[in-house]
């Protein structure tokens, strides 16, 4: 195997370990915010890892300006979806507080 | 809409930017087939954008920019470490806080830039923007130095000035 | 290489399934929509690993309309004034 194609399984393996510690944290921590850490941040690092050795493997600029552009829209994406079902949260456990 | 100078001085900028982006994005998807379609598409997409929804341009600084871009691929990576490690380590050392964080930024392109990012990097959650106030879920404590970080790093790529520690 | 991204693939569909479990636990419809949050990047990443997988490229524009997915979910969750626990 060429060394890109050694760099790209690195990566993917890389990338796959995240995904198994956002499943964990979601699965494991005890309350939804600290799951939106736990889905936000290890799933976004493992879609870019695996999203960076993909793209080594395509071996095709075209290809890697697509999974670029897929990988910033799902940044963006994750990013603000995390930060409305955070506000949404937040405010339902307010209104909670209010009438015990 | 009532601000009629302003918004006259910026659309036609406005229009060129988008239809630029439309057309680059349009060769990217089609692997550059059909460039007359594309222009044709680019030029009804940007006169569409910039009568519904005018944006103003932002004069970006491309060296903090790039700073900027660094900063986040390595703050989003490690911000994947430390989650992992909380995650999978038997203990799940979790010290959940919140945050009242003082925003100094003035553009909301770039708050919404700050808020974005804090949601990627380690330990932070922006749940709650009201004005300058943000409201941030952390794991942890001793994370304003981590935001103070990237509001620097936004300020600069916006050509705004940055804050010292303040209230 | 094939094969890595075969195995890497099916290990990424199990943490899905495992993942799916959270729709059932719960306990708050906020939970419930980070599982599925989960599955459409989960999905993405999966859709990546395909297009090599069986040499085809057309995977990433599915991979692209999944992102785009991915985002309308939480943002309609968030409308539905029934959301919530």
């Amino acid at each position: 195997m060429s060394i890109s194609a050694w760099l790209a399984a690195l990566l993917i393996v890389a990338g796959t370990g995240f995904f198994f510690a956002g499943t964990m944290g979601l699965l494991r921590f005890p309350d939804v915010f600290s799951r939106l850490h736990a889905l936000t941040k290890a799933d976004n690092t493992g879609l870019g890892l695996v999203a960076a050795g993909v793209a080594l493997l395509h071996q095709s600029w075209r290809h890697a300006a697509l999974i670029t552009v897929i990988w910033l829209l799902a940044l963006a994406a994750s990013s603000i979806a995390c930060h409305l079902v955070a506000r949404d949260a937040l405010a339902r456990g307010e209104q909670r507080e209010e009438k015990p | 809409m009532i601000q009629v100078q302003p918004a006259l001085g910026g659309r036609l900028p406005w229009a060129l930017a988008v239809g630029a982006l439309l057309f680059v994005l349009w060769l990217l998807l089609g692997g550059g087939q059909g460039p007359v379609y594309g222009l044709m598409a680019a030029t009804a997409g940007a006169g569409i954008g910039s009568w519904l929804a005018p944006g103003t341009l932002q004069r970006l600084r491309l060296r903090p920019l790039l700073r900027f871009a660094a900063l986040f691929v390595v703050r989003s990576v490690v911000g994947g470490i430390d989650i992992s490690w909380r995650a999978l380590h038997p203990a799940m050392p979790l010290q959940p806080t919140w945050i009242r964080y003082d925003l100094g930024l003035q553009k909301p392109a770039g708050r919404a830039l700050f808020m974005i990012t804090i949601s990627l990097t380690p330990g932070t959650l922006c749940a709650e923007q009201q004005g300058g106030e943000v409201h941030v879920h952390a794991l942890g404590p001793d994370m304003e130095r981590g935001l103070r970080e990237i509001e620097n790093a936004i300020a600069a790529v916006f050509g705004e000035s940055p804050r010292g520690p303040g209230a | 290489m094939t094969g890595l991204a075969v195995l890497a693939a099916l290990a990424l569909v199990i943490f899905f399934g495992l993942g799916l479990l959270r729709i059932h636990l719960g306990p708050t419809d906020a939970d419930r929509i980070l599982s599925i949050q989960l599955s459409g990047t989960t999905t993405v990443a999966i859709l990546l690993l395909l297009s090599v997988i069986v040499d085809m490229p057309a995977l990433l524009y599915v991979a692209l309309i999944f992102v785009l997915f991915a985002a309308v979910i939480a943002i309609a969750f968030v409308r539905n004034p029934k959301g919530g626990a």
